[in-house]
């Protein structure tokens, strides 16, 4: 992405708060967060009220553990880190999912962009990146939910729905997430839209695994995305 | 007769419950008693229901029920929709502050010396 390589200290990534949303990932969360640990980031980790032993994996790592104390959903899961990350003095914030499906040097390149463009929100898109291990179907079915996201936002975009995105903590009020669930991500783009945000998309990886494929939602979330932008403008 | 008697009977039960347990305002009081009201008038006048939905030019009191009543029902669940809502976000913002007030925080080993 950046050919004048900016040399980012540890102290740097202090300012950079990853928000993990974290729902029933006890096998994978630890590998994960060391990963973001090592790169000096501070992590923010939203335990969902998982009902296996995550909040306890969690607290043995390095980061800030939160704890829903009744499962909420996803989004707002990442609101909460996202309010935590705004108190503690954040610059910029990283929503990353807890499935290890996002890799974590990309966010580096989502910060990077967001400076040299002055940009508000940067996107990681796998359509401009890679994909690893995607079936054929699912890369069907996204290109379908996000060719109805474009037309419904009127925004333009490779990839619509990536759970890697950075943004300046400025911004953090302009893009409240109300919606609990999964809608949140439709939600995010109805914002940046709304309220006319600058925008930059970048490369970024996403590894489907069979641990994230087990995980992760079906393809049927497409009919989600759908229903979740039209109903918007309808319900309260 | 029987029948006459019998939902008299049921709908003052319902009212007098209502009004003795339920802590509303004057003007929801005020409302069901008109239309407990107008339900007993109903019950024992069957006649002035078919005058009335001829009037309206509905056909059929019955039909008058009908349609009153799913429109009743409509506005009820749009108002415990609405309620429901309103409860869900209470009840993020509950889950939400309890979380931000008690962060869990291991600062077991420090960042540097991870490897």
């Amino acid at each position: 992405m950046s050919n004048n390589k900016k040399t980012q200290t540890n102290s740097n990534n202090n300012s950079v708060f990853i928000v993990v949303p974290a729902y029933n990932e006890g096998l994978q969360i630890k590998s994960v967060l060391q990963e973001l640990v090592e790169l000096g980031y501070s992590v923010v980790v939203v335990d969902d009220c998982s009902g296996d032993d995550t909040l306890a994996q969690c607290m043995t790592m390095p980061v800030t553990t939160l704890h829903h104390v009744i499962n909420l959903g996803q989004g707002a899961a990442l609101q909460t880190g996202i309010e935590y990350a705004k108190q503690n003095g954040a610059k910029y914030m990283v929503t990353f999912d807890s499935d290890g499906q996002h890799k974590a040097e990309d966010i580096k390149r989502l910060i990077d962009a967001l400076e040299e463009h002055g940009a508000d929100i940067a996107l990681g898109s796998r359509f401009l990146g890679e994909a690893v291990g995607m079936k054929r179907s699912r890369g069907l079915v996204l290109k379908a939910a996000i060719a109805f996201t474009n037309w419904a936002t009127r925004l333009d975009l490779t990839d619509t729905h990536n759970g890697l995105r950075a943004f300046r903590a400025e911004c953090s009020a302009l893009l409240r997430m109300k919606q609990n669930g999964m809608a949140h991500a439709s939600e995010i783009l109805s914002a940046i839209a709304e309220n006319n945000l600058k925008y930059i998309e970048v490369p970024t990886t996403v590894t489907y695994t069979e641990y994230s494929q087990n995980k992760g939602q079906s393809n049927l979330g497409a009919i989600d995305i759908l229903f979740d932008l039209v109903l918007k403008r309808l319900l309260p | 007769m029987i029948f006459q008697v019998f939902f008299v009977t049921l709908v003052v039960a319902c009212l007098v419950y209502f009004l003795v347990l339920s802590k509303t305002s004057a003007f929801q009081r005020l409302f069901v008693l008109f239309s407990f009201g107008l339900g007993i008038i109903c019950i024992l006048f069957p006649n002035s229901l078919n005058t009335l939905a001829q009037y309206v030019g509905i056909g059929r009191g019955a039909d008058l029920i009908l349609y009153t009543t799913t429109l009743y029902l409509f506005c009820v669940s749009i108002n415990y929709y609405l309620r429901f809502k309103r409860q869900e976000q209470q009840i993020t913002l509950l889950v939400r502050n309890l979380a931000l007030v008690t962060p869990k925080i291991a600062r077991g080993k420090s960042e540097e010396s991870a490897d």
